[in-house]
C-alpha cells in the first residue's frame, strides 16, 4: 500500500487497526516536528527523545479515539507532544518558585530562531514568524512564558508583576491575533 | 462548568498549564459544546503552527527503531527451536559413531531436561490455579457487589469520562446520595507498570480533595474499586482518577484519566 500517499486521517485510522507500516509513515511526517519543539523546550536530547516516544505511544495506543472534527492530525499530536513536555517542565522545576532573574529569558523573540535565518526556512515557518512578529512585545512575552516554558497565567502574573486579569487578557489577545495572521490567506489571483 | 467559564479557561487548558481538576472540567465541557470545541480547536491548529517557528531539528535516526520496538507485542516465549535441535542434520547423518552418540547424548539430555522442567511447570502451575482461584472469589465478590449497587433504586450512577485527547477509557461511580459508599468501574484503562497506579479523588464542595482508593486495573482495562466516605456522598461535587506514581500521592498531581460531576445534593 503506498502510504505515502495517505491523508494523515487515513494513516491515523490505519494506526488503530495496528497497522504499524502506517504508523511508520506517520513518525516520518511528524516526527521531527515533534522533536525540536520538544528539544527547545526541554534543552536535552534525552528528553526530547522521550518525549517523541511517548508522543508516538499515545497514538498507537489511542489512534482510534482520534476524531477529525476536532483538529488535524499534526495539531492532535502536536497537542500531546507540547503537554507532555509541559508536564516535564513544571515537573523539573516543581518547588522552584520562578524569580524576577527568569524575566532575562522572556526577552521579545525568545525561543525563535535568528530572523536572520529566515531566508533558509521552509515558507511556512516563515509565515509563521512573520504572524508572530506582528504580535506587541507584551503579547509575545506571555506567549513564550506560557507556550514555550509552561508556566501558568498565575505564575507569570506573577513573574512579570502584573495582574492575573491583565495577563489572561493579554494571552487571549495574543491567541486572537496569532489565529487571524497564521490564517491560510486565500489563493491569489492568477496563481498557479 | 459554564460556557464562559470554559471560554476563560481554553488558553490554559491548550497550554497544558492548567489544574488539574480544572483541566477535567474544560474537557467534560468540550465532549458536549461544540462550539467550545471549534474554538478549541482554532486555538490548537494556532498553536500546532506556532510550534514550528522553532528551529527545526532532525531526530536521531536510530529514535524511529527503538519508537517503532516499542509498539511490539511481548516478545514470545518461542523464537525458534532450542540450539541443540537445530544442529544441522547433515551433520548427525554424517556416518561416524560419535557424532551419533553425541547427538543421542544430546537428545537425551534435552529430554531429561524437558521432564525436569515440565515437573516444575506443573507445580508452578498448581500454585498459579490456588491463586487464581482465589482470585475468582474475590472476582465474584465483587460482581455481588456491583449487581447490588445495579439493583438498588436508590443508587445512583455517575458517569466517569476521559479528557478528549485521552481517548476511550469510561466509568461509572455508583452510590447512593446520603450513604457513605460507592462502587467505581471503569473499562477502557491502559494496565500501569510497577512504577503507577490509578488514584482515586472525592473532590468536596469547598474544592478538598479526598483520597479514595486505589482503581486496579487488569489486563483487559476493567478495574473496579469500592470506595468509603466519612461524610455522605452527596457532599461531594465531583470524583475523578489521575495515575499517580506507585503508592500513590497525597496530593493530585499525576495526569487525569476519568473524571465525573457527582451533582446528588
Amino acid at each position: 500500500m503506498p502510504y505515502a500517499e495517505l491523508t494523515a486521517e487515513g494513516l491515523v485510522a490505519l494506526v488503530a487497526i495496528g497497522q504499524k507500516e502506517a504508523m511508520e509513515e506517520v513518525y516520518a511526517r511528524y516526527a521531527r516536528p515533534i522533536y525540536s519543539l520538544a528539544l527547545h523546550m526541554l534543552h536535552s536530547r534525552e528528553a526530547a527523545e522521550e518525549v517523541v516516544q511517548d508522543t508516538f505511544l499515545a497514538l498507537w495506543q489511542k489512534a482510534s479515539s482520534y476524531r477529525q472534527e476536532r483538529g488535524s492530525v499534526g495539531a492532535w499530536l502536536m497537542t500531546i507532544a507540547h503537554h507532555r513536555a509541559v508536564d516535564r517542565l513544571r515537573r523539573d522545576r516543581r518547588g522552584r518558585v520562578p524569580s524576577g532573574d527568569l524575566l532575562s529569558l522572556v526577552e521579545p523573540g525568545l525561543g525563535f530562531p535568528d530572523p536572520a535565518q529566515a531566508a533558509t526556512q521552509n515558507e511556512e515557518r516563515h509565515h509563521v514568524r512573520q504572524g508572530l512578529a506582528k504580535l506587541p512585545e507584551e503579547q509575545q512575552e506571555v506567549l513564550t512564558l506560557a507556550y514555550f516554558l509552561g508556566y501558568s497565567q498565575r505564575e507569570i502574573a506573577r513573574l512579570l508583576n502584573q495582574p492575573l486579569g491583565t495577563v489572561k487578557t493579554r494571552t487571549r489577545l495574543a491567541l486572537k491575533r496569532l489565529r487571524e495572521a497564521l490564517r491560510p490567506s486565500p489563493p491569489k489571483e492568477g496563481a498557479s | 462548568m459554564r460556557h464562559a467559564q470554559v471560554e476563560h479557561l481554553l488558553p490554559e487548558y491548550l497550554h497544558g498549564t492548567l489544574g488539574l481538576w480544572h483541566r477535567l472540567s474544560v474537557a467534560f465541557h468540550l465532549k458536549r459544546c461544540a462550539p467550545c470545541r471549534e474554538e478549541a480547536r482554532q486555538i490548537a491548529e494556532a498553536l500546532a503552527l506556532l510550534s514550528q517557528a522553532v528551529e527545526q531539528v532532525d531526530p536521531p535516526p536510530a529514535l524511529a527503531q527503538r519508537v517503532l520496538a516499542r509498539l511490539e507485542p511481548p516478545p514470545g516465549a518461542l523464537r525458534g527451536l532450542p540450539f541443540p535441535l537445530r544442529i544441522p542434520t547433515t551433520w548427525l547423518l554424517s556416518g561416524t559413531m560419535s557424532k551419533i552418540i553425541v547427538a543421542l547424548g544430546l537428545v537425551i539430555l534435552l529430554v531429561a531436561g524437558g521432564m525436569t522442567a515440565w515437573g516444575m511447570y506443573l507445580s508452578k502451575r498448581m500454585g498459579n490455579l490456588e491463586a487464581g482461584n482465589r482470585e475468582i472469589q474475590e472476582a465474584l465478590q465483587d460482581q455481588r457487589q456491583l449487581v447490588y449497587q445495579v439493583a438498588n433504586p436508590e443508587v445512583k450512577e455517575i458517569p466517569l469520562e476521559a479528557p478528549p485527547e485521552d481517548g476511550q477509557a469510561r466509568g461509572v461511580f455508583m452510590a447512593q446520595p446520603e450513604g457513605r459508599w460507592g462502587t467505581l468501574v471503569a473499562i477502557g484503562l491502559m494496565p500501569l507498570g510497577a512504577e503507577g497506579t490509578y488514584q482515586v479523588w472525592l473532590v468536596a464542595f469547598d474544592g478538598s480533595h479526598w483520597r479514595a482508593g486505589f482503581l486496579l486495573v487488569d489486563d483487559t482495562g476493567w478495574g473496579q474499586v469500592d470506595i468509603r466516605t466519612e461524610i455522605p456522598v452527596k457532599e461531594f461535587r465531583a470524583i475523578w482518577v489521575s495515575v499517580e506514581p506507585a503508592g500513590g500521592s497525597r496530593y493530585p498531581r499525576g495526569r487525569p484519566v476519568l473524571g465525573g460531576e457527582i451533582q446528588l445534593r
